[in-house]
């Protein structure tokens, strides 16, 4: 039933709750460090650790793939894949950070969930349910994370741990359901995922159904570019088109991290962004920018 | 009384109507097998040297899109097919322009709106498969099913009884491509219908 009718794109539900979407303009929390831990440093920790056997907590999660996919984190932070047809791109753009900031407090932190179950990152303390615990390692047909249960288990632990409005009509996992509301991040609780869990000052302009008022954008975010750490709330498909209609309602449904901005000779932009396990130049119109986002968020470099 | 023959009336209806497209689908592919196999064949030749996709971003053919893939960036540009500026990218991203153009001129006669090589996994093997959308004009505009979607494979897959893409020999999970069911049109290629292309 839950999943009947209830879908993201349904403006219905956004306009009901839309009073519920912080705009995060003002909201900072205390950053003691921005890179914490190096590279390097996760591997060697992970050359030195000694291999577990089978988790007795998360039994579709072999040892040795798990290592794998720990070794990746490290080495490969941008192939990190958020996987297709699920709702997962808001936990796989946040991700960015403990991978570039602070790998080895990541693997760690990821061994110890292994291991026990239940482990706590930066004080959040994540203890997930059965469901969640036999799921991590079945998700399938969702390209390259089909091969990645340690990012399975994040993603559901992320998904299983903060809740926003979206995610009130299906609170608990049920299998299927990393493609359903209860995986969806609305705006406010993207914001509040990078505050609470990486300690970041976290400046914010967006909402989810309306565009931010900013007289020129390409330097609003270059401007911040400059100083942080960006991501942009997008509506997707005009960044991935996927069929010729147009639609009445334009709504956010991507996250994605911004890497660089730059305007081009035949007025064009280049967006340079990290989505889908790589990176990507997209030359778009000013026009299509102003359309497309309706999020920017920026983790500043700040001590 | 009246309510469960109404249900019977309206699943019946349903269920003629979903065979009916699947082989109004299945015709069409035969009747254009020569040209949708000489596109696939054709793409994944250029795509050994330089990977990339290729889509249509409005109805008219208007826009077109081209993602070219390297080892580190994904470059996605958008042009007018009539302007020289999708043959100068071409060039200089060292396609070779004349067999590019001839592949979208052919994608373009076939309303071809997106064509990629899509990553999939067996047996923790990474392996790949050309799947190709094009706009079908017989299921019409009010449809919400607007696009015919065919998967080609390099190995021979496996199908249940009712056609459907199996994920593996003897398994009875159906593998799903882009959230899609899949069915049987030969050994080596299956179908669906779908309301996105990509």
């Amino acid at each position: 039933m839950k999943k009947v009718a209830l879908h993201i794109y349904n403006p219905f539900i956004l306009l009901v709750f839309t009073c519920f979407s912080v705009s995060a303009k003002n909201t900072e929390s205390v950053a003691d460090s921005i890179q914490t831990s190096t590279q390097s440093q996760a591997m060697a920790w992970l050359d030195s650790v000694q291999r577990t056997d089978s988790s007795r907590y998360w039994i579709n999660v072999q040892p040795d793939i798990f290592f794998d996919n720990l070794r990746g984190f490290a080495t490969s932070p941008l192939k990190f894949y958020e996987g297709r047809t699920n709702n997962f791109c808001a936990y796989s753009a946040l991700t960015y950070l403990p991978l570039k900031n602070d790998p080895l407090g990541f693997c760690q932190f990821m061994l110890k969930l292994y291991k026990e179950g239940k482990a706590s990152y930066n004080n959040i303390n994540f203890r997930p349910g059965k469901a969640i615990l036999a799921e991590a390692g079945l998700l399938k047909y969702k390209g390259a994370l089909d091969l990645n249960p340690a990012a399975q288990m994040w993603f559901l632990c992320l998904a299983d741990r903060f809740k926003g409005y979206l995610n009130f009509v299906n609170l608990n996992f049920d299998k299927g359901d990393e493609n359903t509301l209860w995986a969806s991040t609305n705006y406010s609780k993207f914001n509040r995922m990078l505050r609470k869990v990486f300690k970041l000052r976290i400046r914010a302009r967006g909402s989810d159904l309306m565009r931010p008022w900013i007289d020129d954008l390409y330097i609003h975010i270059q401007e911040r570019l400059e100083r942080g750490t960006v991501f942009l709330y997008l509506n997707n498909r005009l960044l991935y088109r996927k069929k010729h209609t147009s639609s009445r309602f334009s709504i956010p449904t991507h996250y994605i991290l911004l890497l660089d901005i730059q305007k081009v000779d035949n007025d064009k932009i280049n967006i340079i962004y990290w989505d889908y396990g790589m990176k990507s130049l997209q030359q778009i119109s000013p026009e299509l920018l102003r359309k497309a986002v309706f999020g920017i968020t920026y983790a500043t470099n700040v001590k | 009384m009246k309510n469960y023959l109404a249900y019977i009336l309206s699943a019946s209806i349903l269920c003629a109507s979903c065979s009916s497209n699947r082989e109004l689908t299945a015709d069409y592919y035969r009747q254009n097998e020569a040209t949708l196999v000489s596109i696939k064949d054709r793409f994944k030749k250029i795509h050994r040297l330089h990977p990339f996709s290729f889509e249509v971003r409005d109805k008219n053919y208007a826009e077109v899109g081209i993602e070219i893939i390297t080892d580190s960036i994904r470059y996605i540009y958008h042009f007018n097919p009539g302007e020289n500026n999708l043959a100068d990218t071409l060039k200089a991203y060292r396609f070779n322009v004349p067999e590019m153009l001839s592949l979208f001129a052919d994608m373009k006669q076939m309303r071809c709106t997106w064509i990629t090589n899509l990553d999939y996994y067996e047996r923790g093997q990474e392996k790949f498969m050309v799947f190709l959308s094009l706009r079908h004009n017989k299921l019409g505009s009010k449809r919400k099913e607007k696009y015919f979607t065919v998967a080609f494979f390099d190995q021979p897959q496996f199908f249940d009884n009712k056609g459907r893409l199996l994920d593996k020999e003897k398994s009875r999970t159906i593998r799903k491509i882009n959230g899609q069911i899949f069915y049987k049109i030969n050994n080596r290629a299956c179908f669906t219908l779908s309301g996105t292309f990509r």
